[in-house]
């Protein structure tokens, strides 16, 4: 296993000057070897939550469609079915928007804050499960080897004491 | 020289980096004579009543004035700062934007807003010509950005509330002959207090048994981050790990008075506040080479950049286990704390500040 040691070439001060700092931190008792393999593993163990795979800042995959449909100022452009009203009603529909888009904007505004707000927390409250998930299950997976390392430890004696038996 | 120094701030807090500064310029700017308000567009409990909508800047400003706009993450101001910018001058105080790609993993939409808050900065450089910032570090992003003048300037900082009087309670609760490692700082992914703990592990491991790890700052175990760090603590399971959560200043200056060493392995720091807090009250300083650390830090504390824990946690010994190093480590960090005394930082970031405003107006 590869001892830790401390390079000057990684310090960056001037009291003490970095090689002398390197030289008295790797004068300092080295712990035993099995002792320091042994913590080495557990602090490898420690692993931070990963990125969704579509890059960071993106949101979660299950609030894109609620995320697109959070500012309810804007509809969908007009359309109609109806083969002869049809475009006489697009028409209208339009001219209704264009003349009162500022007014529904302001009525809406406090609800467009509202859904952003609730989405981020909504957000939040989805990256909270999953990291207590991969949390849980990093500790579930350290308590299992710590128990693994308890029963090889007790495995010598209990065969010693059925010997005796 | 302008009448009136305004500030905007997208939310004004009390307690954090961005809010002290902005009430102790508001100070200076009032004693120099200036009028000066405070424009935020939110605020927390303790600072209500505080400071004015920013909604309602343009009529407050009047041609010749200064607006100083701190800028850290995403405001949504750039519109409203634009109609400013026809009447007064506006300066940018850069505070540095943390890398969204440190936080995405536990906050995609703080993340987003870090994302658009460098894309804002790019917006303001043609509306501000002046930017003002803490570290060569940061000044790098604001060149890029395009400002026309970007100036690094002395951090703006209260001694007076570094004095403060540690609580009784909780420095005899620590100070029991322990080595304490301390941290202070909120629990932000950029902080890494994962990494923190895995120093700390290891030095109690290795070197100290009779050590404890003593976190300040706001940790929230419903926030994901802070989630990751108990589920870390526990899983690592180092014994005494004292997550303290938001402090007084009386508490944070017992953490200060009893601490054995003040331990960053922050990824990216624009400045770094605690850091000088930690020189100026006589607490050794160790860090991960991140940012502008080693810039604030300046030769005093010892910054690394190995990403070793062990290696860490080595350092950390040495400092207990050597009083001469200690003394001598001690004694350059309070030498480097001068440096940020306001009574040798006032007039320069004054200087600074309108020798630029004056030749941004013309």
């Amino acid at each position: 296993m590869k001892r830790s040691v401390v390079n000057a070439s990684e310090l960056a001060t001037d009291t003490p000057p970095p090689e002398d700092l390197a030289k008295l931190a790797n004068e300092i008792p080295d712990p035993t070897e099995i002792v320091e393999r042994e913590l080495r593993e557990r602090l490898d163990r420690i692993a931070p939550p990963s990125a969704h795979d579509d890059g960071p800042g993106r949101w979660p995959p299950i609030l894109e469609e609620p995320r697109l449909r959070a500012d309810s100022r804007y509809a969908d452009p007009a359309t109609s079915h109806r083969p002869l009203i049809g475009p006489v009603l697009v028409a209208a529909k339009r001219s209704f928007r264009f003349l009162f888009q500022p007014f529904i904007n302001e009525v809406l505004r406090r609800q467009v804050e509202f859904n952003q707000s609730i989405l981020s927390s909504l957000a939040l409250m989805y990256e909270q499960v999953k990291v207590n998930a991969q949390t849980q299950a990093m500790w579930r997976k350290e308590v299992e080897r710590r128990l693994e390392a308890l029963e090889a430890a007790a495995d010598p004696a209990q065969r010693q004491t059925r010997r005796l038996e | 020289m302008p009448s009136a120094i305004h500030q905007v701030t997208p939310t004004l807090s009390w307690g954090d980096a961005v809010g002290n500064q902005v009430r102790l310029l508001r100070r200076w700017f009032r004693e120099a004579g200036h009028e000066s308000e405070v424009f935020s567009g939110r605020t927390d409990e303790r600072s209500r009543g505080e400071s004015i909508s920013v909604d309602e800047l343009p009529d407050h400003v009047a041609r010749g004035d200064l607006v100083l706009v701190h800028h850290s993450i995403q405001s949504r101001l750039v519109p409203l700062l634009r109609r400013v910018a026809r009447k007064a001058s506006v300066a940018v105080i850069f505070h540095n934007v943390t890398p969204p790609a440190l936080i995405a993993p536990y906050d995609p939409p703080l993340a987003a807003a870090c994302a658009a808050g460098l894309e804002e900065l790019r917006e303001l450089a043609p509306i501000a010509p002046l930017a003002l910032t803490f570290s060569r570090f940061s000044a790098k992003d604001l060149d890029a950005a395009g400002f026309a003048e970007v100036k690094v300037v002395p951090f703006p900082l209260e001694f007076a509330a570094l004095d403060t009087r540690p609580d009784e309670a909780l420095r005899s609760e620590l100070d029991d002959g322990m080595t304490n490692v301390l941290f202070v700082g909120r629990g932000a992914p950029n902080k890494r207090i994962e990494e923190v703990l895995r120093v700390f592990t290891a030095y109690q491991r290795l070197f100290d048994p009779k050590s404890r790890l003593v976190l300040a700052g706001e940790l929230n175990r419903e926030h994901p981050y802070g989630a990751f760090i108990w589920g870390v603590r526990d899983a690592l399971g180092p014994e005494r790990v004292h997550i303290l959560g938001r402090v007084s200043d009386a508490q944070l200056a017992a953490c200060f008075a009893t601490a054995s060493v003040y331990l960053s392995m922050s990824a990216h720091e624009g400045f770094g506040v605690p850091l000088i807090e930690a020189l100026y009250r006589g607490v050794p300083v160790i860090a991960y080479d991140a940012g502008a650390v080693a810039e604030t830090l300046g030769g005093a504390g010892w910054v690394c950049r190995s990403a070793d824990p062990i290696v860490y946690a080595r350092l950390i010994a040495v400092l207990q286990r050597r009083p001469e190093v200690r003394r001598a480590v001690i004694e350059r960090s309070r030498l480097r704390a001068r440096a940020f005394d306001p009574a040798n930082t006032r007039d320069a970031f004054f200087d600074a500040l309108m020798s630029g405003a004056m030749r941004s107006t013309g």
